[in-house]
């Protein structure tokens, strides 16, 4: 059975972070770039449902038969996040969820299990979403390293122009950055050993077992995405392979910081740009060992259809903005000791409601056609008010602004105020009510602005992440998110 | 069977109130104590000789179930409901002892409505966290009526000025009102120029949290005058609430120009007064200004202007004291603040003290009818009363 990547998806939180802010925050000697960072309201669960969503855009007709998600920073120790992944993305319930979490090669080994899998014929379509949110103790090195972002790819025996040829692994249980259960932030003893006994040593074992087991010569290779907790250790990896030195590439750390599990991911979506036929790609994942992976571009046509059908690496990353000073992203890190905003939360409820909380259906009434949201027994309209007459419709992810304030009063204890809160008709029908994030200047909302929805923590009631939806201005430089005039 | 309706079925013979605003030292048995003692010692009876009574109470902290209202008066042994409906919990418990009285199953019934807010600490109204869905966002009570200001900005062109205007006015009033808050006018500057609290409405668009109580005794017109006023009594022309959607955001159709809770309210209150120029016909309204954007389009909601000319008519003078329909002499909630469930009630004293002409410091001159109205919740539930000398 051949199998390959069918779509890719990204997320690129909106903010970054100057690493420059960041040393004269503690005086320390300054590292050039930029590293994203989630806002305060996102977390490796939201921004997976982002490239997800992503990476279905006109796969809607898929029917995905399993969800794998790989994150160290999954929100919940106890809980799957795939599955509410699943629930949000509006993914089928007859389906497998996984989560792969605990090392930074998680990417990649639900990368290769999701393979082993399609090849076994038990399944044709499977999601893999990489995501991580790792926290880095202010005032350390990390905080210069760590940057938050999303990557997900489809894997499918059908209509793939990249086909998998090779997997290789090894393991090596070995010092490398750990966070134990009962710590805030991850550690490590020695980076430098970790980088030649664990690093070197690992990746480069799987990769000539790679090379071996699909009798590759490295000078074949035209491009090698290698994880890299650093910008420089990628390079050493592509000199020591004998690879030609324009095939190692830019791992994205000096624009995205190390994005952990979502990294490789994100380093092949973004070197998909451009690819020909037969040019041959290598993945490598690293974490208590290495994941080699060998690519082959079957057919560079659904390939190229892909990087104009969705936002991926490019369209995210040329919509971020920084952050105005260090203060603000820690802030977002909620590293200020400020209690996180609560409400009043029934998990009861939640679950009763998740078709119209998470899948963001809505209902047309059968009486008066209106469409119309959450989900009701009778119509909302006083000129209609049918009871238990409707069907439930799925809601679009896109509206515009009829009319919002910007509260001072709410979440001032946990966001920055005000808030824009926002009623919004929705593209195809449905009114919503949603507060406004990722808004820079909230005086820059107006009536007819158009915004998309983003799935977000809500709030924290009962000790419990509550997701649902905002709003924020559309991602996309064809929108109106601005006044005429402006 | 025809419905009878309540028009001229009821009078009221007792009315009294608290003076509003931040009562640090008294809790709500002693605001509902006073304000009650205030409507007896006006009817000129014991509180012993009420036949049953319901009182306006939003909020669990200010008490809960009849028994706050039996325990705070200390009477006991008689029926006793509170009414929670908002804004207009103090009005609808109101109405609750009109049909009671009107059913002519009590003789003397007591209205009343309390409400202690400023021992909550919080800086607008609490409990918004305890409310409704778990999930699905809830805006502020300022934050709901600011997406009217913006819809009418941007429908009508309206601006803050338009709303400073309304605070102006309404601070004008309560300077003179004994039992006011705020007793202190303002000028169109210090308005503009407030903090903001929910975009486009500042801290002088918004009435304050304030604690206070506020207390009526009614019975039939044929057995008012044998009690203490004589015939010295006011009579309900009508008494109407409309109730609409919690969550009018959710409702494609909605405007966010206009209420249909006030508009259907007001409707049904005119058609049962018989009143079909509301402009000519009502003396004076004590409309629900809970923010000043509300005000506006409650005049219009109300029938007392043209669509979207609310702050022409405001500017020219109408809605003055002096004008040709006085809208808040007493200074409204911009002066009063809000207990919730006093605030209805406070109301219908107003107006039986303007008709009666003891409308100290604030008295419109020779009133015939008077209007309170309510707006509560997502502009969920208006309460519209029409008062009016006995014919």
């Amino acid at each position: 059975m051949v199998v390959g990547i069918r779509s890719y998806g990204a997320y690129i939180p909106k903010y970054l972070v100057r690493r420059p802010e960041i040393a004269s925050a503690w005086d320390f000697p300054s590292i050039p770039g930029t590293k994203a960072v989630a806002n305060a309201d996102e977390d490796s669960l939201t921004m997976g449902v982002e490239a997800g969503l992503d990476c279905l855009e006109g796969f809607e007709e898929v029917r995905v038969d399993a969800l794998l998600f790989a994150s160290t920073t999954t929100p919940y120790l106890e809980k799957s996040s795939s599955s509410i992944i699943a629930t949000m993305l509006d993914l089928d319930k007859d389906i497998r969820t996984m989560d792969f979490s605990n090392s930074l090669r998680a990417c990649t080994s639900a990368f290769i299990a999701a393979t082993g899998m399609i090849e076994a014929g038990t399944m044709d379509n499977i999601l893999i979403i990489a995501s991580d949110k790792r926290n880095p103790e202010p005032m350390s090195m990390y905080e210069y390293q760590f940057g938050d972002a999303a990557a997900a790819l489809l894997l499918s025996s059908e209509q793939i122009g990249l086909e998998i040829k090779n997997t290789a692994s090894v393991t090596e249980d070995l010092v490398g950055p750990w966070r134990r259960d009962k710590d805030d932030f991850v550690r490590e003893f020695s980076g430098k050993y970790d980088g030649i006994a664990g690093y070197m040593s690992s990746m480069i074992s799987a990769f000539k077992q790679l090379a071996k087991q699909a009798s590759l010569d490295f000078s074949e290779v035209s491009k090698a995405c290698f994880y890299g907790a650093d910008v420089r250790k990628p390079a050493i990896i592509g000199r020591k392979l004998g690879l030609s030195s324009s095939a190692v590439q830019d791992n994205l750390f000096m624009t995205l910081g190390d994005t952990g599990n979502a990294q490789v991911f994100m380093t092949l979506i973004k070197a998909l740009k451009r690819v020909k036929n037969g040019e041959k790609i290598l993945v490598g994942g690293y974490g208590d060992g290495a994941d080699a992976i060998l690519l082959e571009v079957v057919d560079k046509v659904p390939v190229k259809s892909l990087k104009r059908s969705r936002r991926g690496y490019l369209m995210y990353s040329a919509m971020t903005e920084p952050v105005n000073n260090y203060n603000k992203y820690l802030a977002f890190r909620n590293a200020l000791g400020k209690k996180p905003f609560t409400r009043r939360t029934s998990t009861v409820t939640i679950h009763r409601d998740t078709e119209f909380l998470y899948r963001l259906h809505g209902m047309k009434c059968n009486a008066c056609g209106t469409i119309q949201y959450p989900i009701w027994r009778s119509c909302i309209e006083p000129s209609c008010m049918a009871t238990d007459d409707f069907e439930v419709v799925p809601l679009t992810k896109r509206g515009t602004i009829f009319t919002f304030t910007l509260d001072h009063l709410e979440g001032g204890d946990y966001y920055e105020t005000p808030i824009p809160r926002c009623v919004v008709d929705l593209d195809g029908g449905g009114r919503i009510f949603l507060n406004m994030t990722d808004i820079t200047d909230p005086g820059d909302v107006f009536i007819g602005m158009e915004v998309e929805l983003t799935p977000r923590k809500a709030h924290e009631g009962a000790d419990f992440y509550n997701y649902y939806y905002k709003c924020r201005p559309i991602r996309d430089r064809s929108a109106k998110t601005r006044k005429d005039g402006d | 069977m025809a419905r009878k309706g309540i028009k001229d079925r009821i009078a009221i013979i007792g009315a009294g109130y608290t003076k509003f605003g931040e009562r640090w030292d008294k809790n709500q048995e002693d605001l509902l104590t006073d304000a009650v003692a205030e409507a007896t010692a006006d009817a000129g009876i014991e509180k012993t000789d009420i036949n049953a009574g319901w009182v306006g109470i939003q909020y669990w902290f200010t008490g809960l179930s009849g028994g706050s209202l039996a325990d705070f008066i200390k009477l006991y042994g008689v029926p006793m409901t509170r009414v929670e409906n908002y804004c207009a919990s103090g009005m609808d418990a109101f109405r609750n002892a009109c049909y009671s009285v009107a059913a002519g199953v009590n003789e003397v019934a007591l209205a009343c409505g309390v409400e202690k807010l400023m021992d909550q600490g919080s800086r607008g109204l609490p409990g918004f966290r305890q409310f409704g869905h778990p999930v699905l966002p809830l805006p502020s009570a300022p934050a709901m009526f600011s997406m009217a200001a913006t819809r009418c900005f941007h429908s009508y062109g309206w601006t803050k000025e338009d709303l400073a205007r309304v605070a102006v006015k309404n601070h004008a009033n309560g300077a003179h009102h004994p039992k006011a808050h705020f007793r202190k006018p303002v000028d169109i500057e210090t308005v503009m120029r407030a903090p903001m609290i929910a975009d486009p409405l500042g801290r002088f668009d918004c009435c304050a949290m304030s604690d206070g109580a506020a207390a009526l005794i009614i019975t039939t017109p044929e057995m008012a005058p044998s009690y203490a006023r004589g015939d010295d009594y006011v009579v309900v022309k009508s008494n109407q609430i409309a109730v609409y959607t919690n969550t009018p955001w959710y409702m494609p159709s909605f405007s966010y120009t206009k209420f249909p809770s006030t508009q259907r309210a007001a409707e049904l209150a005119y058609k049962e007064a018989g009143i079909t120029d509301p402009r000519k016909e009502i003396s004076l309204a004590e409309v629900h200004d809970c923010f000043t954007i509300t005000e506006l389009i409650n005049c219009e909601d109300l029938q007392f202007c043209e669509r979207g000319a609310a702050p022409y008519e405001l500017e020219k003078g109408t809605f003055n004291p002096d004008g040709e329909i006085p809208v808040n002499p007493s200074g409204g909630l911009k002066c009063f603040g809000h207990p919730i469930g006093a605030t209805g009630c406070r109301m219908l004293v107003e107006l039986t003290k303007q008709l009666q002409g003891r409308a100290d410091g604030i008295q419109v001159k020779n009133p015939e009818l008077g209007l309170a109205h309510n707006l509560g919740g997502a502009f969920t539930v208006a309460a519209v009363t029409i008062l009016g000398r006995p014919s």
